[in-house]
């Protein structure tokens, strides 16, 4: 009974986190990814892009207080985020950092702050979501990754 | 397990025409016993002559996609230590310092032929994703995070255009490569490769997240076969064999022209400790 509640939830939050824009098609693709062999594949994908983004927040948030404006390394920055943001699935990180670079384009400083700020959010509401699924998903057990990454 | 003895190797490296005094092939089937034994006690060197039971041709051969030299040992080969070690004993690689025949030491002995790619990418994540990717489709992986490592890997220093002789390197069956790379972009790497008379039939993929139509158009004219969009997809993988089954085809034909444009030279020996003579190679048809 508390089995199948826990893997309900899981859809649920999992469907949650599509409906709401967190997460797009390419998660998907990354669950179909992993089986018995890799039977963590997913986690560890999404561990790499939060251990990298902090490292690339970093370097960005100092690039943008940098005088004066380098907006083709911001530009660079933001592209390399966006990347792995889209590798993941990462649908709002990756619509932001589009934002982002447009104001680059633009030259445009206060617009990439307001749009980082935003960056950082869905980032780090994108974390949170994310490692309340994941745990929810060792509660249900590992057969049932295999299980429901089959669709 | 009796030891095997070789009688010989064939060098199927990618396409790289492959000299008449190259060849030679693996008898894993039939045990030393079944031919008389070497006179002078040397195991891991076997003459191929005219006293070689007609009965031992027609038998299994393993064709190892990799060239007859040592491999540099960064292969993430998904070699079984079991097949490795009868490979070792096989060719008695203890005596390797005695000249023996150098071996690829991370080879895969396989039965059924992996095609090995070569990844490029310079982002931790995707080359995870694209090793996974590549892996779920059968193929061999080494994942680099640079073109100049690339070029490394295959023997070919970026500023020079034929592989320098003591270089390491083994076959690749194709070279997927991220366009944005720091340094040598996609691009670059693309037309060293095509640039080099060694490397120039492997086939290359370029992935970007990035739909520029120009991009797209100036890779495909610069002699990339594929064009891949980011995030690449486990539907993308299967647009990857034809283009190398493609690149074999033409390269076994060149292969075949050149065998027979070299027919007389069967009995040229090898350099060094080598006594062997050389029968007509036998090749299997893939494609």
């Amino acid at each position: 009974m508390e089995y199948s509640n826990l893997r309900r939830q899981t859809i649920f939050m999992k469907k949650n986190l599509f409906d709401q824009g967190f997460l797009d098609e390419q998660f998907n693709q990354l669950e179909e990814l992993q089986d018995e062999s890799s039977p963590n594949f997913v986690e560890e994908v999404v561990d790499l892009f939060f251990k990298d983004s902090s490292r690339l927040l970093t370097n960005i948030e100092q690039a943008i207080d940098k005088y004066p404006q380098d907006f083709y390394r911001l530009d660079s920055l933001v592209h390399q985020f966006k990347g792995s943001g889209s590798s993941i699935g990462a649908l709002r990180v990756k619509n932001e950092c589009s934002v982002f670079k447009a104001h680059c384009n633009d030259r445009s400083l206060e617009g990439c702050r307001r749009s980082f700020q935003k960056i950082k959010r869905e980032h780090a509401t994108l974390k949170q979501k994310l490692e309340s699924y994941f745990q929810l998903l060792r509660q249900v057990g590992p057969r049932e990754h295999a299980v429901s990454s089959r669709k | 397990m009796a030891s095997k003895e070789l009688i010989g190797f064939v060098d199927c490296a990618g396409p790289i025409p492959i000299p008449s005094d190259r060849f030679a092939l693996y008898d894993l089937e039939h045990p030393p016993h079944h031919r008389s034994p070497p006179s002078n006690n040397q195991p891991n060197r076997t003459s191929v002559t005219e006293s070689t039971p007609p009965d031992l041709l027609p038998c299994v051969f393993f064709f190892f996609a990799a060239s007859p030299r040592l491999v540099r040992g960064k292969l993430a080969t998904t070699e079984k230590s079991s097949d490795h070690e009868d490979f070792l004993s096989f060719t008695g690689a203890q005596s390797k310092e005695e000249g023996a025949y150098p071996l690829p030491s991370s080879m895969a002995v396989a039965t059924e032929a992996q095609f090995h790619v070569l990844a490029v990418d310079d982002s931790l994540l995707d080359r995870k994703l694209i090793e996974r990717l590549l892996k779920t489709s059968s193929f061999q992986v080494t994942a680099v995070d640079s073109g100049s490592k690339a070029l490394e890997f295959l023997g070919l220093h970026d500023h020079e255009e034929s592989p320098i002789s003591d270089q390491l390197d083994v076959a690749v069956n194709l070279i997927i490569t991220d366009y944005c790379m720091p340094g040598m972009t996609g691009y670059d790497l693309l037309k060293k490769i095509k640039e080099s008379s060694y490397l120039r039939d492997i086939p290359v993929v370029i992935m970007s997240s990035d739909n520029i139509p120009s991009r797209i158009n100036r890779c495909l004219e610069e002699g990339a076969d594929e064009f891949l969009l980011k995030p690449v997809r486990l539907s993308d993988m299967s647009k990857l064999k034809p283009h190398i089954l493609k690149s074999r085809c033409k390269e076994h034909y060149e292969q075949e022209q050149h065998l027979q444009s070299n027919s007389s030279s069967n009995s040229h020996k090898r350099k060094a400790a080598d006594d062997e003579i050389l029968p007509s190679p036998i090749r299997p048809r893939h494609c």
